[in-house]
């Protein structure tokens, strides 16, 4: 009689202490972890009226957060006690495999961020059933979104996970004040040099001001320019890293990366 | 979560029983029929067992999670490697502590277990498959009639949890199951 008991004493703590997973693949998710680019969007634009129209500002770029959920919650902590960060950006690649658990690290330590964030998708997001919790979770693939006069152009360009590259999204939306995060690097890569020569073109037809991105997934940064137009390539957050981007008042974009420490407010 | 595995083993010898039954059957029969939920291997799982030695006992089994548990309907293989810890102190005891090692399967065709051509050489690991690492306590009511329950971690994020300095998400890893394994032995029956 005695194990009975025991045995139901168990399974009722058990039961009562946390939902049970029924699957590595499953993609439900609660209500409360959907549709976070919508309401990010709803909270930058109120901090926008709340802040007045400046057009000096930062904000922080984060890539490949994938298999470091703790590293990511740091991230998060410090770039919490810096006051002058806008807005977040993460780069792509919050997954390894697409799990909705991954993602649900990702929310978790992102949804600790005083400030609203957004997220470009990355390859390995894609995998599994990635897309549809991706989707679910954050919202659409491309959109845009303006911020003190300045457009940014959240682009796929995960070529091989998703079948092709939506240049005509960039063809649409690109223009002189457009900054563009996407997690594949304008690099010989995945693109072929056709399709690299595309969206070369594309970028100095219509002047952007800059491009990030991730996907390198090392502790390197790699900052170099392209017609005169800046792109950069932030490291990933494991040890703690990511990147300030601060947006002067005289139209230039300065790129700071941060390892652990970063320049106190109002440095460089 | 964890507080109480932790507990099952310090108290597993107290709740060790005799062993009873030596599985005789033929190798490619069954020792039980099984039924299992959660743990990811599915909410509606059976399958079969196999009582290889008092230390090792393997499964084989199918697991259903419908649309409105799993976000979509999901089928799934499991295999279970069940390595009991009671021989290391009596080899008697029958109900006790154990180790899981698992593999998972599903035939989704949103999975690949083959890498696709346009990927380069070991760029992904095969998605169809995931694989498992827990522990649990299986206790012997009666007759070879058992019922157990588990907390597993899966690799994603077992790897995670290794590569994270702090390990300050350790609450969100992992799951619990239950399950139970009915005796094909006619002992049991009449």
């Amino acid at each position: 009689m005695w194990k009975w008991y025991v045995t139901i004493e168990i399974i009722v703590f058990a039961v009562s202490c946390s939902q049970p997973k029924f699957s590595p693949w499953e993609t439900k998710l609660p209500s409360s972890q959907k549709n976070h680019t919508a309401k990010n969007l709803n909270r930058l634009y109120e901090q926008e009226a709340f802040l007045g129209f400046s057009n000096e500002f930062t904000i922080a770029i984060l890539g490949d957060p994938q298999g470091t959920p703790g590293d990511l919650k740091r991230v998060i902590s410090r770039i919490n006690e810096r006051t002058d960060v806008e807005f977040l950006l993460v780069l792509g690649d919050l997954t390894d495999y697409g799990l909705r658990h991954e993602y649900q690290w990702t929310y978790d330590a992102l949804a600790n961020s005083k400030v609203p964030w957004f997220t470009a998708v990355g390859n390995h997001d894609a995998l599994a059933h990635g897309k549809e919790i991706y989707q679910d979770m954050f919202g659409e693939f491309d959109y845009t979104f303006e911020y003190k006069g300045y457009k940014f152009v959240i682009w796929n360009n995960n070529l091989n996970e998703f079948g092709t590259t939506n240049f005509s999204f960039l063809e649409k939306e690109l223009d002189d004040r457009s900054v563009v995060a996407s997690h594949i690097p304008m690099a010989l890569d995945v693109h072929s040099p056709d399709q690299l020569e595309t969206w070369r073109a594309l970028y100095k037809d219509r002047n952007i001001v800059t491009s990030m991105h991730g996907h390198r997934g090392t502790d390197i940064n790699w900052e170099w320019e392209v017609d005169d137009i800046l792109h950069y390539v932030v490291a990933k957050v494991d040890g703690v890293r990511y990147a300030l981007v601060t947006f002067r008042a005289d139209g230039e974009v300065t790129y700071t990366s941060c390892h652990r420490e970063c320049p106190e407010e109002g440095g460089s | 979560m964890r507080w109480i595995f932790l507990m099952m083993f310090s108290i597993a010898p107290a709740f060790a029983q005799e062993m009873e039954v030596q599985n005789s059957s033929p190798w490619y029969v069954p020792s039980h029929i099984t039924w299992h939920s959660a743990s990811y291997q599915g909410a509606y799982t059976g399958g079969v067992s196999y009582d290889v030695a008092s230390w090792y006992a393997w499964g084989l089994s199918f697991g259903y999670t419908p649309h409105s548990l799993g976000g979509q309907e999901i089928l799934q293989w499991n295999w279970r490697n069940q390595f009991h810890l009671s021989p290391l102190w009596s080899d008697t005891f029958k109900s006790g502590p154990y180790v899981l090692l698992g593999m998972l399967y599903t035939p989704d065709q949103d999975m690949f277990t083959r890498l696709p051509n346009q990927y380069p050489k070991g760029y992904y690991s095969p998605s169809a498959f995931r694989y498992l690492l827990g522990m649990g306590y299986e206790m012997d009511f009666f007759s070879g009639f058992k019922g157990y329950i588990e907390y597993v971690a899966h690799d994603s994020e077992v790897i995670a949890y290794e590569r994270s300095p702090h390990r300050g998400f350790f609450d969100a890893v992992g799951t619990y199951g239950l399950g139970v394994k009915i005796p094909l032995s006619s002992r049991f029956w009449h």
